[in-house]
């Protein structure tokens, strides 16, 4: 059963609940220079054109993820609800998955090793919603089915916003 | 009766074994000869500095599996230290050692590229490196095993920059030369490289620019190597990263249309019909300028060995074409460069408040042709997808997270629209 992410911009109000969820989930501590998986902001238009823009934006979990086969070591990989997922033994810290990821999502711990969101996978796969979902307040965060997704898609997707 | 097909095969690193799993996935009964020069698998030849820096064991060096494993799940011939002598591409024959002959319906290039060492007259036996194979790494590891105290790396790019990593890890005095002026000759500004070069100096490397190696000989207890500048070292061994050239000897270029490399279409097709070329022996779209260029990466070769195989097993299947790109993480230093650094324009610098990070990028009628990044990773793959986004649609602005994570990062809006940012 295949789960997508989303992110409804119509409803993000960029209030940081999701990162700050995130950060508890994986332990991230921002203060020693661990570089969170998510991260939050706005994007205010410039004169004369453009729209305010609230925002929230880890892996989106792409459907042909170009971060694995950048992988020179194979440590990324899809899981069976089409996360994408890794194993960072082999990691040799080279970057070519932050230069594949449209979206920003590897981050890189002290020791070089790659890390990121894995969809909280270990989450969903107990019943529970990933942690930046469960939280936000408005909605805006999706983490669905993907037959429900159908049902239900967001007009101002981040997945379309984004299609490249 | 059924008429089974045949394809071959020629070189078996990612793209080969990439487009000898797609034509299996698609046809289940094809016949495919893999012809490679080695008994070895599939190697990544970025892994071979990983491995003799010890950051990975030999195995990981062969991320596709092993020889046996992968002949067996996809039901593949793989002749080993099988060179192809000479490809007669109009009649789909292989030429082989002793005479032999083999005709196939479909042919697939992918024989890859091999390190190329300057002309130098007798270089001496020992002492000389190259790193491109599995096997290369292997010698050099072995030497570096032996007790090595000092080196010379000829070619300061991304090959070199690993190698003189690997080798002040190991406390070995090193000494980096390039016959250009400057660091990263095809991919940095001279600004940015010069950054690069000090911090380089600063961790202990002696960076000798302009200086292209002439002369190399064996004084005994060392090599004596001598540069263009009328400069000398003494080194123990001398390890050349000085470029890489396609393995095209086989081909009659009277045939096939060669540029750096094979030219190929979208479909992967050499323009001679049945005979397809992936990975670093081919040359394909640039996206950014819209001709053929020659863009060997890992990653490229996966999808156009996909994209060839697919093609011949009867599934259409197309490339999207790439731009020049290249990262690289080395002695706590990120360094990006996206585009063509040699296209026409305006040169922009900005550094980040605090100096954590810094892009400088040429602006062509407008927009941003090519940039360098210092030490953020974080905003590569944006930069790169938002510059791949323009080329496929010039009308529509960068996504609206590619301009958060710059904006975010600090980078004011004007150069934000240059990248194809909204209101550009």
């Amino acid at each position: 059963m295949r789960m997508i992410f989303d992110l409804d911009m119509d409803k993000c109000v960029a209030c940081g609940a999701c990162a700050i969820a995130c950060m508890d989930q994986n332990d991230t501590a921002p203060e020693t220079d661990e570089t969170p998986f998510r991260r939050v902001g706005t994007l205010e238009p410039s004169i004369g054109g453009g729209r305010f823009s609230w925002l929230s934006i880890s892996c989106m979990h792409c459907a042909d993820a170009p971060c694995i086969p950048a992988c020179p070591v194979c440590c990324l990989s899809k899981d069976e609800r089409g996360l994408t997922v890794y194993d960072n033994t082999l990691c040799i810290g080279c970057r070519s998955c932050a230069m594949a990821c449209p979206y920003g999502a590897p981050t890189y711990r002290a020791d070089g090793k790659m890390e990121k969101c894995s969809g909280c996978t270990d989450r969903i796969k107990y019943g529970y919603e990933p942690a930046c979902v469960r939280v936000c307040p408005t909605g805006a965060l999706l983490c669905l089915t993907e037959e429900k997704y159908k049902q239900i898609k967001p007009s101002a997707s981040l997945r379309d916003a984004s299609a490249i | 009766m059924f008429d089974i097909k045949s394809v071959a095969v020629i070189g078996f690193g990612c793209a080969g074994f990439s487009a000898a799993r797609a034509v299996r996935q698609a046809d289940p009964k094809r016949v495919i000869d893999i012809y490679s020069d080695t008994d070895e698998a599939p190697y990544n030849p970025m892994l071979t500095t990983y491995y003799v820096s010890g950051k990975i064991n030999e195995n990981t060096m062969f991320p596709l599996g092993d020889l046996e494993t992968i002949k067996k799940e996809l039901r593949i011939n793989i002749l080993c230290s099988t060179p192809v002598k000479r490809l007669r591409a109009r009649e789909r024959v292989l030429e082989l050692d002793g005479g032999a002959e083999r005709q196939y319906d479909d042919i697939v290039i992918a024989t890859g590229a091999g390190a190329v060492i300057p002309p130098i007259k007798n270089l001496p036996e020992r002492g000389i490196y190259t790193m491109r194979t599995a096997s290369d790494a292997r010698r050099l590891e072995r030497a570096l095993d032996g007790g090595v105290k000092s080196a010379v790396v000829v070619g300061a790019q991304m090959v070199g920059i690993k190698v003189v990593e690997l080798l002040v890890k190991r406390g070995i005095r090193t000494l980096l030369c390039d016959m250009e002026k400057q660091m990263f000759p095809v991919s940095a500004y001279e600004r940015t490289a010069a950054v690069i070069a000090a911090r380089l100096e600063g961790k202990g490397v002696e960076v000798r620019l302009g200086a292209a190696i002439t002369g190399v000989c064996d004084v005994g207890d060392c090599l004596r190597a001598s540069f263009s500048d009328g400069s000398a070292a003494r080194a123990d061994l001398i390890v050349f990263c000085s470029g890489i050239r396609p393995n095209l000897a086989f081909i009659d270029r009277g045939e096939l249309d060669v540029g750096v490399g094979i030219k190929t279409d979208l479909h992967m097709r050499a323009n001679v019909p049945h005979i397809y070329a992936a990975g670093d022996c081919c040359e394909t779209l640039n996206v950014l300028t819209g001709e053929n260029a020659y863009i060997g990466l890992w990653a490229n070769s996966a999808m156009q060995g996909r994209v060839a195989g697919s093609n011949i097993a009867g599934i259409p299947d197309s490339y999207q074409g790439s731009l020049i790109h290249n990262i690289t993480h080395y002695m706590d230093t990120d360094f990006i460069s996206v585009g063509d650094i040699k296209a026409d324009g305006e040169r922009v610098f900005w550094r980040s408040r605090g100096g954590g990070w810094q892009l400088e990028a040429t602006i062509s009628d407008g927009k941003i042709a090519a940039l360098n990044i210092l030490d953020n990773a974080h905003v590569a793959g944006p930069v790169k997808n938002a510059l791949l986004h323009r080329a496929a649609h010039p009308e529509q602005p960068i996504s609206v997270h590619a301009r958060l994570l710059l904006s975010g990062s600090g980078v004011p809006d004007g150069i934000i629209k240059k990248l194809g940012g909204e209101g550009a």
